[in-house]
């Protein structure tokens, strides 16, 4: 309809500008128009009051037109006229300057002339006819209404009626033709008002939030924006402070005050929650008076969780908290959850770590690892190194979460250790300690067989006693005397640790620690790292490779690179037939595209920033790594074809057992036996005798940490391509740990401390240093394994590790993947922690949350 | 109670007949016996016509010997010597001191005590009858007289009690308890050969079988000595040695308590004595690891006469050889425990174990024979100890130590016997340490020639497409790999370095040198000439079709 009535309009305009043109007749001025007008032309231009506005679709798609409104109320219909926008008020504005000017030359002054009398007429072209100009007496036009302007007047109609998509599109239309328009950005703002308030129609308040704040952005003074906002505010708070939601009420009071800090509903909330803030830490105050500081450090945090302390009151927050603090820890999985992994899982580990305190303890790592212990004073070697007599300390520190122990407990642990009957035996210490004797509550003396080269290293044990539970059938149960944080509490998806001795009372609030420590399980990485950045959490032990920089570089977080990287390894059941080809795991170990899988699935990162090929089990700065090796290469060639070798040495029995079945009917049957000639008359015989003997299924456990599997399935589907017959087990899998005939090939995750006594129980997956697993090794590797205890100096050891090192490269008895450095991530509150920990857990009862 | 001893030596030798030296011993209360210490006869002597020249020998040489105090009168030291003179080792008593201990509320009064002692001797008579002279005491010294105490008892402190001229055989009983609940424990200490057994213990809920158990444990923990008579080589070569059991002609009363039967086990030792006091010990030499092992005993003519085979990693001689004044013993041990101990060591380095080492456990008489049964295989442990479990078909078996692929050691064991045995082995480390280098060289060996075909086949293929760039890439990474010169070079310079440290160590290099050349051969083998030229004409052919393709395709 509005189409129909604007052609009707652009056909009586240019009818009338038809007739002027062929008549010869310029429009020079509006009389001369008129009468021409009058005389030559009915129809007459259409009245303004009977213009049409032009549909969106026209006014985007179709040509522009701009509507002359002439003195006397008719409407000319033109193409774009210039110059635009504010047509009129800039050629008035040029007028008056040139009006203005004075002086100059005569040149000078006939073109001051020239363009005053241009300015007095506007030029106009007509849709019907582009190639002829003509000129309209500016005196003669009452307004300029723009096609820009009609768009403008089609969008306000449109926001009316709720059509905002349209209304979008042609306000862009008007930015792309006029950009930063002024006449535009009122549009604008009613197009965001319009849709945030149907968006809060549509209860979608937070998409309705972020439009308001874009309409703040744009016009803070909006008469619709602050009702608007408030309103949503106000019912959004409501409802977080009902579900004691306080965080979230907080941000959306936040979203409000960003605007309008005085607002009165934000007023409103913010009197009711610091109220009811106020209330909760007077009740903390009361429990903590109370003795109570578990309680009191609760609900202060809850106090401050309604709404932030600041002031006095922030001062007693600080002083209840810090009394009692907790850190709180993302976790993939739960210690005390078993596993299908052979050994011990990184959760396992951990858990030890949090919970045990050996007697020495890794302190710091550089080529070599040092040592320390809580719990000996000195520990002095005599008769050159063959005896020791550890002296005991009699205090610890006020932060020290482990209790006294004697060297009467000591030394009870030490021999339920060295006692072969029992589940505590640790062979090797066996092996070297001869004698020991409790000379006093206070000294421990040691005597060995022969010199420890690590001695520290070798009494990284916990202090354990043997206790009868409850059950008299069962066996004496190991009781754990050194401990740190003890379990207290557990569901599914956390665990709790307190501080096995607490922190005396009266000490100054900046001299506690942490008290209580919460493991928390969550869905997947994204829910860790959301928690993580809001503050649910306090450390993040380690960040994936990828995240890395991000965390690094955000500056929100203290960042903490591991003093000892974590080096990615594939080990091979000691037990296992299937592997103890040599042929079989080197071709296996060929068949890893290091460079390519650290580029492009671990670190994602082309510069391999974080991470490295690994050229031995322990990290790459050891003072074990041998010069002669090299990080094994790729090559899929080589696998194949040694890949090939490893079934045919399978085969070589069958064959055997063949040609002797062949000998034996032969001589039965009273022929001569000609090997040589059978073997060459009968190769195709025998190769189809032995064609269904083939590799057997290779069962690959890889251990429970996310880039590990990432990287094994890749590495799986590899060796898939390569015409290995390979299982993956994942295993995190809950489940009893897989026995030695159920697996052959494991991932690992390893970080060592001392190569010289971690190389054995990582090779041989064997904690109890069992000899019998080193039976499907060559006799000259077991030696070499077991020299190495019997190193009588550190260049020997050293020279020992060598040799080990490149005879395990050259016959892949450790197949060595990666090395990544591992980085850690606490909140800006977290401190006391090593600035480049060995552990997760390191002096873990020395750090402080402290908000 | 100690009774003077007199020492009388007579050596009987003759032109192809028996070699006879006999020791007669006499003690206090006409506990004497003689001793044969030549063997008669090399390997041709008839066994019956040896063992009666060994016992009229012996009648004949026995001296007179001082067997009693000073202080006794002529006439009754008379009358012991002529009982010496008459009593031939074949019909020698044992002359036993059963000392027993007592703890517990039982045994409060001396008179249970020395009811219980007179229990126990006639449980022994029951047992024994005239094959042993029985002292039987109550223990004074041994206080707490329990199990423990006796485990704690060291053959030093024992010799200082009991010297063998007093008792050859000292049978250390504990007798501890209440009235509901009691618990024995016996040891056998042997003064001649200076050992004792295992603790043999039991324990009892009814105080009135206290002595027959007593006569049990002492008859178990008994071991018969006996003296070598002659060897011979059989007819599968076997050493045979013949052994006379001491008293043998006496019969005991109980079946039970016969001294030796077919399929028991020897251990001997030799007692060297000195020259000029032949009754006075100069050396004892046991022979660990060295067994005989009895086939037959003879139980008419010359009863006791024990026909073994001899066991050993060492020569025969070692313990068969002639000796001046020299006592060719044996003890008849029977297993005490389910299984024993043996410690593998470094024989210039006892304290060092050899710690997983590979054994096998061959069951077969001597080493050359077939086996009976499949192989036992064991690895030893941590502290170079294998644990080896009686066998009881099979009483002695031989031991292969295994370093690598050879073998370290062959010893003959006899499980049981006594808990802990120690094999000293050579050090085997530096030809182990060359396998492993070889092993690696192979398998760079392997790698080399896997890669040559690779690159082989590859630039045939590309040769075929006409890409003469890539055929020549390819050609240059062949030239670079490893050749026969390289593999030859290596192995050299791992047999030198090897050849000196044997030379450092001080130990043939003789096998060095056999691995090294072996891996050469198969160098040779993989790198012929004839191969070689095949080779080089072969990539000839590949360069010349990479060139004519390339001209084809242009």
């Amino acid at each position: 309809m509005c189409d129909t009535v604007l052609s009707k309009a652009f056909w009586k305009s240019s009818l009338a500008i038809i007739l002027l043109t062929t008549c010869g007749l310029s429009l020079l001025d509006a009389e001369k128009l008129h009468a021409q007008d009058r005389a030559t032309a009915e129809p007459s231009l259409p009245k303004y009051e009977d213009m049409q506005l032009p549909s969106a679709r026209v006014l985007k798609n179709e040509d522009s037109v701009d509507w002359i409104v002439l003195t006397d109320g008719r409407v000319l219909v033109t193409t774009p006229v210039y110059p635009r926008p504010n047509t009129l008020k800039t050629i008035q504005d040029e007028l008056r300057t040139l009006e203005k000017a004075t002086g100059g030359n005569a040149a000078q002054r006939r073109a001051r002339t020239e363009r005053r009398k241009r300015l007095r007429n506007l030029t106009v072209v007509l849709p019907s006819d582009v190639s002829t100009d003509l000129y309209l007496p500016v005196s003669q036009i009452d307004q300029v209404i723009l096609h820009e302007d009609l768009c403008l007047r089609r969008v306000d109609q449109l926001l009316e009626a709720d059509e905002i998509t349209q209304a979008y599109e042609l306000l862009l239309h008007v930015e792309q033709e006029l950009p930063g328009w002024d006449n535009s950005q009122p549009s604008f703002e009613k197009l965001l008002a319009t849709e945030a308030r149907l968006k809060v129609k549509n209860n979608d308040d937070s998409a309705a939030m972020a439009i308001l704040d874009e309409l703040a952005g744009r016009n803070i003074d909006n008469p619709d924006l602050r009702e608007i906002l408030a309103g949503i505010v106000d019912r959004r708070v409501a409802d977080a402070a009902s579900d004691k939601r306080f965080d979230s009420a907080r941000y959306n009071l936040s979203r409000l005050t960003r605007h309008f800090p005085q607002d009165a509903v934000a007023e409103k909330w913010k009197t009711r929650l610091k109220n009811r803030s106020d209330e909760l830490l007077r009740q903390a105050r009361e429990l903590f008076d109370q003795k109570k500081y578990r309680d009191a450090a609760l609900v202060a945090q809850e106090a401050d969780f309604v709404w932030k302390t600041s002031g006095s009151a922030r001062a007693v927050y600080t002083e209840l908290v810090a009394r009692y603090q907790f850190l709180r820890v993302p976790v993939g999985g739960f210690g005390d959850v078993e596993t299908v992994f052979p050994i011990s899982s990184r959760d396992q580990r951990r858990d030890s770590q949090l919970t045990s305190v050996p007697l020495f303890e890794a302190a710091a790592a550089d080529e070599l690892t040092y040592f320390q212990s809580s719990f000996f004073e000195d520990w002095d070697p005599t008769d050159l190194g063959r005896e020791v007599v550890f002296s005991v300390r009699q205090t610890r520190p006020y932060w020290q979460s482990q209790p006294l122990l004697t060297a009467n407990q000591i030394a009870d642990s030490l021999s339920i250790r060295l006692d072969s009957s029992l589940p505590t035996f640790d062979a090797r210490l066996a092996s070297f300690v001869k004698e020991f004797a409790v000379r006093s509550p206070t000294e421990l003396q040691v005597v060995f067989n022969r010199v420890p080269l690590n001695l520290e290293a070798m009494f990284r044990f916990p202090v354990t006693t043997l206790e009868r539970g409850d059950d008299p059938d069962a066996g004496p149960q190991s009781k754990l005397l050194s401990t740190r944080f003890v379990p207290a509490a557990k569901s599914d998806r956390s665990r709790t640790y307190l501080r096995s001795v607490d922190e005396p009372d009266g000490l100054l609030r900046t001299q506690y620690h942490v008290a209580e420590l919460i493991e928390k399980k969550y869905e997947d990485r994204e829910s860790e790292v959301r928690a993580f950045s809001k503050g649910e959490l306090d450390v993040l032990p380690h960040l994936r490779p990828w995240e890395i920089d991000i965390f690094k570089y955000s500056g929100s977080f203290s960042v903490q690179k591991y003093r000892l990287p974590q080096t990615h390894v594939l080990t091979f059941n000691p037990k296992s037939e299937a592997v103890t080809n040599p042929q079989l795991r080197r071709a296996l170990s060929f068949g890893v595209d290091r460079e390519g899988l650290l580029k492009k699935v671990i670190l994602r990162d082309a510069e391999m920033q974080h991470g490295r090929p690994a050229k031995a089990p322990w990290n790459s700065r050891s003072y074990a790594n041998s010069p002669l090796v090299q990080p094994p290469k790729y090559d899929l060639y080589l696998s194949f074809l040694l890949k090939l070798a490893a079934q045919e040495k399978l085969r070589v029995p069958g064959r055997l057992e063949f040609v002797a079945a062949a000998k034996k009917r032969i001589e039965d049957a009273g022929e001569e036996w000609k090997p040589d000639v059978f073997r060459r008359e009968n190769a195709a015989a025998i190769t189809k005798s032995v064609s269904h003997i083939t590799l057997p299924r290779l069962r690959f456990v890889v251990e429970d940490d996310p880039v590990a599997m990432l990287a094994a399935e890749k590495m799986v589907e590899r060796w898939k391509a390569l015409k290995f017959d390979i299982e993956l087990i994942p295993g995190g899998q809950p489940g009893k740990p897989l026995a030695d005939d159920e697996w052959d090939v494991m991932y690992r995750v390893t970080r060592m401390e001392e190569p010289l006594l971690d190389l054995w129980p990582l090779m041989l997956t064997d904690e109890q240093l069992d000899v019998s697993r080193l039976e499907t090794y060559p006799d000259w590797m077991r030696q070499e394994l077991i020299n190495l205890d019997y190193a009588t100096s550190f260049p020997d050891a050293r020279g020992k590790l060598f040799q080990i090192h490149r005879h395990m490269s050259a016959q892949a008895f450790i197949v060595p993947l990666w090395e990544l450095d591992d980085y850690i991530a606490f909140q800006r509150s977290v401190a006391g922690f090593e600035s480049q920990p060995l552990s997760v857990y390191q002096s873990v009862e020395k750090w402080q949350v402290i908000p | 109670m100690a009774g003077d001893s007199v020492t009388n030596i007579s050596a009987i030798s003759g032109q192809g007949v028996a070699i006879l030296l006999a020791l007669v011993f006499g003690f206090g209360d006409s506990n004497a016996f003689a001793f044969q210490t030549n063997p008669p006869s090399e390997n041709t002597e008839d066994r019956s016509s040896a063992a009666a020249s060994a016992s009229e020998g012996a009648t004949k040489a026995t001296a007179p010997t001082s067997a009693a105090p000073s202080s006794t009168n002529d006439a009754v030291a008379s009358k012991k010597e002529e009982e010496a003179k008459e009593l031939r080792f074949t019909e020698q008593p044992y002359t036993v001191l059963i000392s027993v201990g007592f703890e517990g509320d039982l045994f409060k009064t001396s008179a249970s005590r020395e009811q219980m002692l007179i229990e126990i001797q006639q449980s022994v008579q029951r047992l024994y009858g005239k094959l042993w002279k029985v002292t039987i005491r109550s223990n004074e010294w041994m206080i707490p007289g329990n199990a423990d105490h006796l485990q704690r008892l060291t053959v030093e402190g024992l010799l200082a009690r009991f010297p063998e001229e007093e008792f050859q055989k000292v049978f250390l009983l504990t007798v501890a308890g209440t009235t509901s609940r009691q618990h024995v424990a016996c040891r056998e200490f042997d003064t001649r050969m200076h050992e004792m057994t295992p603790v043999r213990q039991m324990a009892l809920r009814d105080a009135r079988s206290i002595s027959n158990t007593c006569g049990r444990l002492i008859r178990d923990s008994f071991r018969p000595v006996l003296m070598f008579v002659r060897r011979f080589l059989d007819e599968e070569q076997h050493t045979r040695v013949e052994m006379q059991a001491q008293g043998g002609q006496i019969l005991t009363p109980d079946a039970s308590a016969i001294q030796v039967l077919p399929g028991d086990v020897l251990r001997p030792f030799r007692r060297e004595m000195e020259r000029r006091n032949a009754k006075k010990l100069k050396l004892l030499r046991p022979f660990p690891l060295t067994y005989m092992r009895v086939m037959s005993v003879d139980t008419e003519i010359s009863r006791g006469m024990a026909n073994t085979i001899f066991l050993s990693h060492l020569s025969p001689d070692s313990f068969l050889g002639k000796g001046r004044r020299t006592q060719r013993l044996a003890l008849r041990q029977r297993p005490t425990a389910e299984q024993s101990v043996v410690r593998l060591v470094l024989t210039n380095r006892p304290d060092k174990p050899l710690i997983s080492h590979r054994l096998a456990l061959a069951y077969q008489l001597g080493y050359k024979d077939k086996e009976a049964q499949d192989q036992t295989k064991l690895v030893s442990d941590r502290n170079g100890d294998v644990t080896i479990s009686v066998s009881p078909d099979h009483p002695t078996f031989w031991i292969r130590v295994y370093s690598g692929s050879s073998l370290l050691a062959r010893v003959p064991y006899a499980p049981g016997l006594i808990p802990f045995d120690t094999v000293k082995l050579p050090d085997d480390s530096v030809r182990l340490g060359v396998e492993g280098e070889i092993q690696l060289l192979s398998d760079e060996l392997i790698d080399a020639i896997a890669k040559r075909e690779v690159l082989i086949a590859r630039a045939e293929k590309q040769a075929d497409a006409g890409e003469v760039d890539l055929v020549t890439s390819l050609l240059e990474q062949y030239a670079e790999i490893s050749g026969k010169d390289y593999f030859i070079e290596q192995v050299k310079a791992i047999q030198t370095l090897a050849e000196k440290e044997a030379k450092s160590k001080r130990v043939g290099s003789k096998r060095l040198a056999a691995l090294c050349e072996s891996f050469k051969g198969s160098v040779e083998t993989f790198f012929t000439d004839e191969k070689r030229a095949t080779r080089l004409q072969q990539i000839r052919e590949i360069k010349g079709t990479a060139e004519r393709k390339s001209n084809e395709t242009l």
